[in-house]
């Protein structure tokens, strides 16, 4: 399920070859959902919050830091790995979660992908 | 760093040439030391105004926050020098009974004193100097090695300078890599901004040390890697901090500093063996239990905890990730790795490095260091 107002991105055709993943989500900074994939509804709701506020504090700490902002974040735990994907240009954030045997290299990459999109439609419209 | 062995006995400083500028660098680099270190001397030259130059040399070297009391015979070209005191009073006992009061009274906060007597030895060592241990010197005119010994105590270190010799009645510290660091890098500077120098160093050391008390007063646990990475300093330094407050406050303060376990070291150590890694932090529960920057690189070990509680709150949701975890934060000048085992981990990796090739490295070290049973108050 793709939720407006990107209608144009298709994040289940990025996602087709991301084996075991739970969600995708594109963010904006201030917790503006642009466009998710959820397996459950359930998750969806449980999970952006938490999701968008570890995504912000990579950001706000490297800002902190004084170098160049976040271009991808990785978490890979027991159960559960969670790729962050930032556009440098628009400030989005695209989120693949999965489970802890999901590819993160083919999930970073489709993050990639998904942001190039994006950033090339909208930058596009301006 | 590697530190070149010490010259014991004497130093000389002879004629032009790299070799005697090598032993004047270390002839000057042992004087900045004694005097920093407030080792009681005996300062002798030839001709009184060689002696004076000589003086002047030293003077440079004594932080400008002691408070410096002149006695005896002094030149006048000295009187008013680096807000000096005179002690006009010619009694003996008055004299020796304030320089002892103003001696226990630097334990309770008074500034460090430097007393300096121009004259013969023998009767200011006797009545006035010898029951002193620390921050005085003698200076007077020719005398030899036997003649000080004869007047004073047994002569530790010898330092020749063209102008005159500076016996030292107490030992030098073991290590002078921070005094030689800091005239190597002064050595073409002119003599004012050589004496900057030292004396930003010398002030910084004291406000470390009084931040250090500050900081165990306040009923912190105080690990030495917490103190390295706050004061922005290395390990050197860090030591010569507490040397120089041992010798200004007669205040021990080690006991209560936890040091880096060996086994921390060992694994800092290897990582700074891998060209890739530009900083290291250690960490049990909030306790920054080991630390290196291996490389100039602006990052506090506090945004590795900021992001450990935002992975430990995702914890507590839904979307938990479960434990052990790994996070990677990737940017063009840099990558940001945070591991938690059993205990936290963080790197910062040089812009471009191989992440998951340091990761596999890493594992045999981790491994390692979890089977000893490091604990924060080991």
């Amino acid at each position: 399920m793709n939720t407006p107002p990107l209608g144009f991105l298709d994040l289940s055709a990025h996602l087709a070859e991301v084996k075991d993943k739970e969600a995708a989500m594109v963010l904006t900074a201030d917790g503006q959902i642009l466009a998710s994939d959820f397996d459950s509804e359930g998750r969806k709701a449980a999970w952006v919050e938490d999701v968008l506020e570890l995504a912000k504090t990579m950001t706000s700490l490297l800002k902190d830091s004084s170098v160049s902002g976040l271009d991808r974040g990785l978490l890979e735990g027991s159960k559960r790995k969670l790729v962050v994907q930032r556009s440098s240009k628009l400030g989005f954030f695209v989120v693949i979660i999965g489970r802890e045997t999901m590819n993160v290299g083919l999930a970073g990459l489709a993050a990639k992908k998904i942001s190039i999109e994006i950033e090339s439609a909208l930058g596009s419209k301006k | 760093m590697t530190d070149s062995p010490k010259t014991s006995g004497a130093a000389v400083l002879s004629s032009p040439g790299p070799l005697a500028e090598q032993a004047g660098l270390q002839a000057e680099a042992m004087a900045l030391a004694a005097v920093w270190h407030r080792n009681r001397m005996v300062v002798c030259g030839p001709r009184p105004e060689q002696l004076v130059q000589l003086y002047l040399k030293l003077i440079s070297y004594v932080p400008g926050y002691r408070q410096i009391f002149l006695c005896g015979e002094v030149p006048k070209e000295v009187k008013y020098l680096k807000g000096a005191k005179l002690i006009e009073t010619g009694e003996p006992l008055a004299q020796q009974a304030a320089f002892q009061i103003s001696l226990a009274e630097e334990e309770l906060g008074a500034a460090p004193i430097q007393v300096v007597y121009f004259g013969a030895p023998q009767a200011a060592y006797r009545d006035i100097l010898g029951p002193l241990d620390r921050g005085w010197m003698i200076v007077t005119q020719t005398l030899s090695r036997a003649s000080v010994e004869k007047s004073t105590s047994s002569v530790r270190e010898e330092i020749r300078f063209p102008q005159g010799t500076v016996f030292l009645l107490d030992p030098l510290p073991e290590d002078l890599t921070i005094e030689r660091n800091i005239l190597n890098e002064t050595d073409h500077c002119s003599p004012g901004v050589q004496e900057f120098i030292i004396q930003m160093k010398e002030t910084e050391a004291r406000l470390a040390f009084q931040a250090i008390l500050a900081e165990m007063e306040s009923g912190k646990t105080v690990t030495q890697s917490y103190l390295a990475e706050t004061l922005k300093v290395r390990e050197k330094t860090y030591h010569k901090i507490l040397e120089i407050g041992f010798r200004e406050k007669r205040l021990d303060v080690t006991p209560y500093i936890k040091e880096t376990v060996p086994q921390v070291v060992k694994f800092l150590k290897a990582i700074s063996l891998w060209n890739e890694a530009s900083l290291a932090a250690i960490f049990i529960h909030k306790n920054l239990i080991g630390y290196a920057k291996y490389k100039d690189v602006d990052f506090s070990s506090l945004n590795f905890l900021s992001l450990s509680d935002r992975v430990e709150a995702l914890s507590q949701t839904e979307a938990n990730p479960g434990h052990p975890w790994l996070l990677e934060l990737n940017t063009r000048e840099m990558s940001i790795l945070l591991l938690k085992h059993r205990l936290l981990y963080g790197f910062v990796l040089s812009g471009g490095a191989d992440s998951a090739l340091f990761r596999s490295k890493l594992e045999g070290l981790i491994d390692e260091l979890a089977r000893d049973e490091i604990n924060p108050s080991s």
